[in-house]
């Protein structure tokens, strides 16, 4: 038997976790573009917001709009975590699936804290700082859910919300997660703050699939900190889905500590009017034999501005191991704006990078291709950009989140292209 | 292009080939510096108001800026009052007016580097401006030059003759107050090279500058300044060596060049300063500001550096794109082996209409080497029809080089194309067996490689260079593989 992997954990309490947060929160301040990190991210909009507190609990019932969002089909879950203004609603969500196989839903660990270090992390210091409630999802080694478990954050009114999620997954276990935000429809209209850290801890052999969506309100400003730790052998694929919101960023650092681990960051943006998205990713191959790809697509309308960066650390024990990356972008209309910044920083000479940047507007062969066959210029376009999308869509393996997931991209790109008639149906692999 | 194994093994044997102190008397300024040294400095030179006046603006400048520190380099804290800011040879006042009134000590120089002044003259047909130090002692060619209308001096003579050029060109593409390096240059460089080539005009002959460091403890500040008017051409290759020694040196010079309608400047670099010992002891610290203004429409910058020298590099060499379907260009090999750190890249600013960039980085590191690409290429919102490409490839020798990239891409237009392409790997297995397979001794093989892995940068280099380039690569890789 191998021993299960222990974080080093100082057992923090929540208390004494909000003071360390809260300390360290008042130190560092928000984060500025000088920051290298946050060099494509404002945080102008939270000057002023109060982000020491986690937004209060509701009185009087559940707000309206959530029972509605609670209980919409979405893509096909077994089971459905759902978090309101970042507290878990307990009858509002189905987790017999959960229960089965004795995965604990839980309010503590002693991984929180540990996985995502706030030392100089100042929105995740300030998550800390603002802790109250949470969410644990533990699987026992060996476990597997066959099927999507969905946590559903809904944001009901103009608000700080604090959320923290918890994946640890023992030994060989097996889950698929969907991380969704979305807003009730009074929210939607109003400017709230979603501030969300989200820790991964992935035992020898364990599989994790985890695909963010983020549908928040059109003046949500939203931002989730993802730190991974991957143990030998296991797999961590993550998709985020940036379709909604006026500011949203997601950050994603992968610490590869085992032999074998591989792990794979994909993602597709969509923007338009004046929103910003923003995608930080850090690879971190700390041992050898690991292996890790990177696939971003962005699409930018309006005045919009899409931002990657993509830091992959080749360490110097990481000898055997191999990364690629690939950010590709769509400028729609004069005005948007791309930014990539692919980075690698290699200490080992037996390995493997490339990594590939693109900026630019439809193949014209393409476009001529479809043209020649009788499609309108316009409707040729909007084919090849849905298919630009499309592309980065088809790397999600749960079927439903494909679909779910290919009905939001094309929800938000009919605003910009003549998209009618168009299903995934026409575009169905095979 | 590939020297032989004998070839290879005499350059290791002999060591940092440039490694000597020549003994000349120099007159220099006691180490330190403040308002005083710069007008030591300007009045030394008989330079006119306006330009005394620049340098102090600079200095004053400098004094409220920081050292940079975004750099993936690490060195000593630099002592900024334990420089020297002048020296010149004595012998200044009797300059000599042919090769045979030249120093015999320095003629010998220029032989241990192999590079007698005669032999340039007659086969390569190339001007030498040589920099000893810092005043510019010796300037051939010139009368050939005058008759085409170009303009080929040092750039203190340009002060004195051309000061209507200098007043209009100097701190136009990198001003005072760009960088903490370039304000310390603007305050206090030395001399350097000025080239003018008037309209329509296509340079005669490639024009060439060797630079030496040699005064102990002196900071070289060197000023170049390269302006094509409409329809001209010139072509610039700069390379240097440097004596060995146990003292770091800062070498902080500025080029700048401007580009008019349908100019063109090509702008070659083959840079072997010493890199300091195995122990990263010494080597020449090298923080230049480079950058180019293509101001016409369809003007051209190109630039081609060959980096193997050096203990630290720090060199963008840029590119504004501001006339419409401009073209900028930069290839790169940098070598990094021993201790050497070397921070370089460009920066490509799309300003015009259908502006075109292309990059091609190569780096390689061996030993304990630290390679840094470090790129960016900006469309601005007036940039319609922009392109680039951009290549950068490191190689890495030995488990204890380091490589890293980080390159910006920002695009503020919709009708841009880019492509950005990187990657890092080691020298394959297979590639290595097949050479060895058919005879080639390991190390020849991987040279072999290397030159194979920068064709596409020595292409770009004017023959002679590209010879040179090759041999100086396998040179700075001894003992770096096996």
């Amino acid at each position: 038997m191998v021993a299960q992997h222990t974080e080093k954990a100082p057992e923090l309490t929540v208390a004494a976790l909000n003071a360390r947060g809260r300390e360290r929160f008042a130190a560092l301040g928000l984060p500025s573009t000088r920051r290298e990190a946050w060099r494509y991210f404002p945080t102008k909009a939270l000057r002023g917001v109060d982000l020491t507190k986690a937004a209060p609990v509701a009185g009087g019932g559940v707000a309206p709009g959530v029972a509605e969002l609670a209980s919409a089909d979405f893509a096909d879950h077994v089971a459905r975590i759902v978090c309101v203004d970042g507290r878990l609603e307990a009858s509002l969500s189905t987790v017999d699936v959960l229960t089965a196989v004795e995965a604990s839903l839980g309010q503590t660990s002693e991984l929180i804290g540990t996985v995502a270090d706030s030392d100089d992390a100042p929105l995740r210091a300030a998550n800390e700082g603002a802790l109250v409630a949470p969410l644990v999802l533990t699987m026992p080694a060996n476990t597997v859910i066959d099927g999507l478990v969905e946590i559903l954050h809904i944001a009901t009114g103009e608000q700080v919300v604090q959320p923290r999620l918890v994946l640890a997954l023992g030994r060989s276990a097996q889950l698929s997660v969907a991380q969704r935000f979305v807003a009730t429809p009074a929210a939607s209209a109003v400017t709230y703050v979603v501030n969300a850290v989200t820790e991964i801890v992935l035992d020898d052999n364990a599989t994790l699939d985890h695909v963010e969506i983020v549908d928040e309100g059109a003046a949500a400003f939203h931002v989730n900190d993802v730190v991974a730790r991957l143990h030998r052998d296991s797999t961590l694929r993550t998709f985020t889905a940036t379709l909604g919101g006026g500011s949203a960023r997601t950050a994603i650092r992968a610490e590869l500590v085992g032999a074998g681990a591989s792990c794979a960051l994909d993602g597709l943006y969509i923007a338009k009017d004046r929103e910003r998205y923003d995608h930080y990713t850090e690879m971190d191959h700390i041992v050898g034999h690991t292996d890790s790809s990177e696939y971003y697509a962005g699409i930018m309308d309006d005045r919009a501005e899409g931002s990657f960066q993509g830091l992959v650390f080749m360490r110097e024990g990481a000898r055997k191991s191999a990364t690629a990356q690939m950010n590709r972008n769509l400028l729609l209309s004069q005005g948007a704006v791309a930014n990539s910044k692919p980075q690698l920083e290699i200490d080992n000479d037996d390995v493997k990078a490339t990594h590939g940047t693109t900026v630019g507007q439809l193949d014209e062969l393409a476009l001529f291709y479809l043209t020649s066959r009788g499609i309108e210029p316009t409707r040729a376009k909007a084919i090849l950009t849905f298919g630009f999308a499309r592309d980065a869509i088809s790397r999600v393996r749960h079927a439903g989140l494909q679909k779910a997931l290919t009905t939001l991209a094309l929800n938000k790109l009919a605003g910009s292209l003549d998209l009618t008639g168009i299903d995934d149906g026409d575009l169905a692999d095979g | 292009m590939s020297a032989s194994a004998e070839e290879i093994s005499e350059f290791t044997n002999r060591k940092y080939e440039a490694g000597f102190v020549t003994d000349i008397e120099t007159e220099s300024l006691p180490p330190g510096l403040s308002e005083d040294t710069v007008r030591f400095l300007s009045a030394k030179k008989g330079e006119p108001e306006w330009l005394l006046e620049y340098r102090l603006k600079a200095y004053r400048a400098w004094l409220e800026m920081d050292e940079p520190t975004w750099a993936h380099v690490r060195y000593e804290p630099i002592d900024y009052q334990a420089i020297s800011y002048f020296s010149a040879p004595k012998s200044n006042e009797n300059a000599p007016k042919s090769l045979a009134e030249v120093d015999p000590e320095l003629l010998r120089v220029y032989e241990k580097l192999g590079i007698p002044l005669q032999e340039q003259e007659m086969l390569a047909g190339v001007a030498v401006d040589v920099v000893f130090d810092s005043v510019s002692v010796v300037t051939t060619f010139k009368a050939k030059l005058a008759e085409a209308g170009v303009i080929f001096s040092s750039f203190s003579e340009a002060v004195r003759e051309h000061p209507e050029l200098i007043k209009k060109y100097l701190g136009s593409v990198v001003p005072h107050t760009d960088n903490y390096f370039a304000a310390l240059n603007a305050a206090v460089f030395s001399d350097g090279s000025f080239v003018f080539v008037p309209k329509g005009v296509r340079c005669p002959m490639e024009l060439s500058t060797y630079f030496r460091i040699n005064e102990k403890n002196t900071g070289q500040f060197e000023r170049t300044l390269i302006v094509c008017e409409d329809n001209a051409y010139v072509s610039y290759l700069e390379g240097c060596t440097a004596p060995m020694r146990d003292e770091n040196q800062l070498h902080a010079a500025v080029v700048e060049l401007v580009a008019l309608e349908d100019a063109e400047i090509k702008y070659s670099t083959v840079q072997n300063w010493y890199p300091g010992n195995e122990e990263g002891v010494g080597g020449i610290y090298n923080f230049v500001t480079k950058r180019g203004i293509c101001k016409g429409a369809r003007s051209k910058i190109s630039w081609t550096q060959v980096e193997t020298g050096s203990a630290i590099t720090w060199k963008y060499p840029s590119c504004i794109l501001q006339g419409d379907g401009s073209i900028g260009e930069f290839y790169s090999v940098a070598l990094s082996n021993m201790r050497q750190q070397a921070d370089t890249g460009t920066k490509m600013i799309h300003i015009g209409k259908d502006t075109k960039s292309t990059i091609v980085s190569k780096g390689i590191s061996a030993g304990r080497g630290e390679q840094t690409y470090r790129g960016a290429v900006k469309i601005l919102k007036s940039a319609e029809g922009a392109r680039n490409y951009t290549q950068c490839d490191s190689l890495l020798i030995g488990d204890t080089a380091k490589a890293d990239t980080v390159p910006y891409v920002e695009v503020h237009n919709a009708s841009a194309q880019l492509e950005h392409e990187a990657s890092t790997s080691k020298i394959s297995d297979d590639q290595l067996f097949y050479c060895q397979q058919r005879g080639l001794d390991e190390e020849n093989a991987v040279s072999l490689i290397v030159n194979g892995f920068c064709k596409d940068v020595f292409r770009e280099l004017p023959m002679e260079f590209a010879v040179e380039a090759g041999k100086l690569l396998e040179v700075s890789l001894e003992g770096a593989i096996g």
